[in-house]
């Protein structure tokens, strides 16, 4: 007898059905599968499909074009595609690009972008981290040197997910006035991507610049560029943890009718209290995922305090990590040999969850700043 | 004497205030976070106090002298009495009897026992468990047989909290041996703990505290009236008697209240230099923040109305046992200090490592043992 909590209003329940019809259509884990044997690891068709359905302008202002809904009507679609493993950033592409060009101060070159960017005609990708481990958006050598009423800039920006697919970079670099944020296409003179294959076979790039010449109408962000940067990086967080309950959710179904059906000793291995107890611990972390996603979606959906939004993405992201990768492990050993097997989806879980963890700082990272970030409460 | 007012009318913020202000100008400042179950002798005044102000049964309808708080109020009411340390009285009769009779009793019984409980006359403890009836309460053996116009009660209970400090006892007794299922032969049975056959003797925790207690039940005679509801339908009216209230075993309170006490530790013995203890203490810290995350949701089901089903469960597993892992981790940090079975004194600190490492022990065993929980959670939520 589960609760009686149908949490969704109708727009949620619209949403939830437009994306279960679309990955449905796409091939559900099957599709989602084959679209990362393609060049940039994900489909463009795909991502037109999307865009058709209106879910690139969901998290930004009916004033640039968008939609004007929040974190909870976002999390929703992105908990579908977690659910079949997509290959598309939506995340990275649509939240963390979205989140800089929504918050630019250069609005005719932001507003351009934002429109491309809604239509799917233009796949942005925010090149920001030059090291592993280090989250500080500041904390960066690349260089914008003026030169012929623009910029060279200078450096090497590593960690971007989907690069490949990529029409356009967001390159973070110091310019004359400190940190800006600077439109970069792909084919620019001067740029060198190179590509690595995430466990999940997903692109991770590393951007090489040298000399890349930008004009002085394409910065996006100069002022306050640091703080929009850290502002973009924790909703893609919470949308991370997001696309991680999809993942884990999706994972223990799966083993749940699996642990159902598959029969041993005369009877479903689902029946051994040992499993049985097992799979309520699995489930625990689902539903403490589920509740933590749930407070920093309602955080970030109501709030402006970058410490009440830092501490709440942090928590979301190092419990729907941790539980992410528990799930996923748990899911192979539940399922015995099969599990283990490439042509059974239920690995894809554990590469999916390896991925998302590792993006934007891990469970253990987290935790950290958790500490750093939120107030210890007094007894 | 009963609250005249509907407070479920007043604003939340309004309400709060006024709990408040009022547990704070009233309850006995010796009384606060007291360390262990208090004793009826050591709180009647409070218990008085809350009679007369008519705040004594906070969710029994407003007919039977209650506030009869809906539960987004009742959450707030729990909240500030907490946040103020407020002990936990012999509650018995307000949370169990008094909701029982409520919805089964007679009108004869709901005037006479919720009257007493109102003064104070009637304290009560709860005989469920028995020597063999454990988890599987439902195998109870206690018998109850009519003759002429008394059940005689024959058997044992035990594990029954402060029945020393007890005047009467709700217990489930079975009155048909041959029913078709375990379940289907138990009735609900109110008795004078002064009642000739019954003896007493309490059992000596691992804390050393006389808490709980076995009530032997040699030919106890019970008027039949003091037989609540149908014969042979105790275990389904037991059943219905977990309402809503089931949330507060989630209650992340005891939890935060631990991690404040470990964090207390570790500035003591100068332990957040060291980053593995850090690590550590900063899992336990999101392990209760997630608790907190997910008690509210339950808490937001309750207070737009909603209903509560088994999947609470996992609330009571988790905030059991990350109470549990945290005062494991004061012990672990406490070292040498660690077999002290005293409160520790750290300069000016003084930290009750032992006392919550030991009470923290049976909150995995009693109201349904977390393997139970588990179980139930496997069967009615996972369809396993």
């Amino acid at each position: 007898m589960p609760s009686n909590n149908s949490d969704q209003n109708d727009t949620q329940r619209m949403l939830q059905d437009s994306a279960r019809a679309f990955v449905s259509r796409s091939g559900g884990v099957d599709g989602a599968r084959e679209r990362r044997s393609l060049p940039a690891a994900f489909d463009r068709e795909t991502w037109q499909t999307m865009a058709e359905n209106g879910w690139f302008g969901l998290l930004l202002p009916e004033e640039q074009g968008g939609l004007g809904l929040g974190f909870a009507e976002a999390a929703v679609v992105i908990e579908e595609l977690g659910r079949v493993v997509a290959p598309e950033p939506f995340v990275s592409a649509i939240v963390l690009a979205g989140a800089v060009l929504r918050d630019g101060d250069n609005p005719d070159l932001c507003n351009e972008k934002i429109e491309n960017l809604i239509s799917g005609s233009v796949i942005p990708a925010l090149a920001w981290q030059e090291a592993a481990n280090v989250y500080d958006p500041a904390a960066i050598t690349t260089r914008a040197v003026p030169a012929d009423g623009g910029f060279l800039i200078s450096g090497t920006k590593k960690f971007i997910p989907a690069a490949a697919g990529a029409d356009a970079f967001i390159v973070s670099a110091m310019g004359p006035d400190g940190l800006a944020l600077y439109w970069v296409a792909a084919d620019a003179k001067g740029l060198g991507l190179s590509s690595d294959r995430a466990v999940d076979e997903t692109d991770i790039g590393t951007l090489t610049l040298d000399g890349v010449s930008v004009a002085k109408d394409q910065v996006l962000v100069a002022k306050d560029t640091a703080a929009i940067m850290a502002r973009a990086i924790d909703e893609a967080r919470v949308c991370a943890a997001a696309e991680l309950v999809g993942v884990m959710k999706e994972a223990f179904d799966i083993t749940l009718a699996y642990v159902k059906q598959r029969e041993q000793f005369g009877r479903p291995v689902g029946k051994f209290q040992a499993l049985q107890h097992r799979l309520v611990d699995l489930w625990i972390q689902q539903e403490l995922s589920r509740d933590v996603l749930g407070q920093a979606v309602q955080c970030f959906d109501s709030s402006d305090d970058v410490a009440n939004r830092a501490s709440e993405a942090s928590a979301a992201k190092a419990r729907c990590s941790e539980a992410g990768l528990l799930i996923g492990r748990q899911s192979i050993q539940l399922h015995g040999g099969i599990g283990y097997t490439d042509a059974y989806h239920i690995g894809m879980y554990l590469k999916r969850a390896l991925v998302l963890s590792a993006w934007l700082g891990n469970a253990d990272m987290h935790r950290k700043r958790f500490a750093d970030v939120a107030p210890e409460v007094a007894a | 004497m009963s609250e005249t007012r509907d407070m479920n009318a007043l604003g939340d913020d309004e309400f709060r205030a006024e709990i408040r202000e009022w547990v704070e100008a009233n309850y006995p400042e010796e009384l606060r976070f007291f360390p262990r179950r208090i004793l009826m002798d050591e709180c009647r005044d409070w218990y008085h106090k809350l009679s007369e102000k008519g705040w004594l049964c906070p969710v029994w309808p407003k007919e039977y002298g209650g506030m009869g708080l809906d539960p987004g109020k009742f959450i707030i009411y729990t909240e500030e009495f907490e946040r103020h340390g407020v002990a936990r009285m012999p509650d018995q009769g307000i949370v169990m009897v008094g909701p029982l009779l409520i919805k089964y009793g007679t009108e004869k019984q709901k005037e006479h026992f919720l009257a007493n409980i109102h003064a104070g006359n009637h304290i009560w403890c709860q005989g469920y468990s028995e020597p063999n009836a454990g988890s599987d309460l439902a195998s109870l053996r206690t018998s109850a047989v009519l003759e002429g116009d008394e059940y005689v009660v024959n058997g044992q209970k035990i594990w029954t909290s402060l029945a020393h400090d007890a005047s009467w006892i709700y217990m489930l007794v079975r009155t048909d041996k041959d029913a078709a299922k375990p379940q289907e032969g138990i009735s609900f049975l109110l008795c004078d703990l002064k009642t000739p056959g019954i003896t007493i003797r309490t059992i000596p925790n691992i804390r050393g505290e006389e808490e709980f207690c076995e009530v032997f039940l040699d030919n106890v005679r019970v008027p039949k009236e003091n037989l609540v509801g149908e014969p042979n339908r105790g275990w389904t009216m037991a059943k219905a008697l977990l309402g809503f209230e089931r949330i507060f075993v989630g209650n992340p309170r005891m939890c935060s209240y631990a991690l404040n006490r470990l964090r207390l530790l570790a500035e003591s013995l100068d332990a957040f230099t060291d980053a593995a203890f850090t690590a550590r203490y900063n899992k336990h810290r999101l392990d209760v923040h997630d608790l907190a995350a997910s008690f509210e949701r339950y808490a937001g089901i309750l207070k737009s109305g909603g209903e509560i089903g088994s999947d609470v469960s996992f609330l009571k597993i988790w905030a059991t046992e990350t109470y549990q892992r945290i005062t494991e981790e004061m012990v672990e940090l406490a070292g040498d200090l660690g077999s002290y079975r005293d409160d520790l004194l750290l300069g000016n600190n003084k930290v009750d490592v032992m006392n919550q490492f030991l009470g923290s022990r049976p909150s995995t065993i009693y109201g349904g043992s977390n393997e139970i929980q588990r179980n139930i959670l496997a069967k009615q939520v996972l369809g396993l």
